[in-house]
């Protein structure tokens, strides 16, 4: 499922087209899909804050196992360290945070990745999401959000 | 020919390498950084034919590591892979001295479309 605010400068649909260059490029298809891990309610959830004209955040959250097979699809590798799997998906948000501050039309700034491990889905932020796509990477759904900050938002009137 | 990637993530360290290998860079001496301050520091110790650097890193970021070069007068042929491919980027990148801006995600062919003339 894809949403897209009104007004927003970024959309579901450019989240979707990001997310297969990304699919393609990182490897992400490669291999077959992995079951998902139906016991394991943790979730790794990565942020990075875009700064400037316009100031929100993109965020993508995924499975805990998910996030495993896809820092292994990443690295190539049978099995991967924790350490691994912050950076991969890290690096993940990075990119699609990158993306994402190319559409804006405003000068602003891209910040470092976030990654923290959740015990479970965790509670919404209270900030403004602006559009949602979920992707499927190989075969773990990616939630990919882009949240408007508040300041901006009273700015901008209340588009929710 | 010795190339010194430099970027903070080492998951992507390893997709810059193995996607030069995959463009048909294979044989060359890859060097790896983890922040632009280390960068700036291997360029010295390792004298590298070519960096390729992120722009956003901890430490010291791409850009200003590639103008440390360059006040120094170090001309090594330098060129950005990174997650922001804006106009207003590779104008500051052309400025400082780069050769190019990679943006992220990148293809072997992409890779290899920007190397041409700079590595062998």
């Amino acid at each position: 499922m894809s949403v897209t605010a009104p007004e927003s400068p970024v959309t579901a649909h450019d989240l979707e087209t990001f997310g297969e260059e990304v699919l393609t490029a990182f490897l992400l298809e490669q291999g077959a899909d992995e079951p998902l891990a139906q016991d394991d309610p943790r979730r790794v959830l990565a942020s990075i804050a875009v700064t400037g004209g316009w100031s929100g955040h993109v965020t993508l959250d995924v499975s805990r196992n998910g996030a495993d097979v896809l820092a292994r699809r990443m690295l190539l590798a049978d099995e991967v360290t924790e350490e691994d799997v912050v950076d991969a998906i890290g690096e993940l948000v990075n990119v699609l945070g990158g993306n994402v501050k190319g559409l804006l039309l405003e000068e602003s700034a891209l910040g470092l990745p976030q990654v923290v491990t959740l015990p479970e889905a965790g509670a919404r932020p209270d900030r403004v999401e602006v559009c949602h796509a979920e992707l499927l990477w190989a075969g773990h759904p990616v939630n990919v959000r882009v949240w408007l900050d508040e300041q901006d938002h009273a700015t901008a009137g209340d588009n929710s | 020919m010795k190339i010194l990637i430099a970027d903070d993530s080492r998951v992507m360290r390893q997709i810059v390498i193995r996607t030069l290998r995959q463009a048909g860079y294979d044989g060359h001496d890859l060097v790896e950084a983890g922040n632009g301050a280390e960068a700036l520091a291997m360029v010295g110790s390792e004298s590298p034919d070519l960096v390729l650097s992120d722009w956003n890193m901890p430490e010291m970021t791409g850009i200003e590591l590639l103008r440390a070069l360059r006040s120094a007068d170090h001309q090594v042929p330098f060129g950005f892979v990174t997650s922001e491919g804006t106009p207003e980027m590779r104008e500051l990148a052309s400025s400082a001295g780069a050769l190019f801006l990679l943006a992220k995600p990148f293809t072997p062919d992409a890779l290899r479309d920007h190397l041409e003339g700079v590595v062998a």
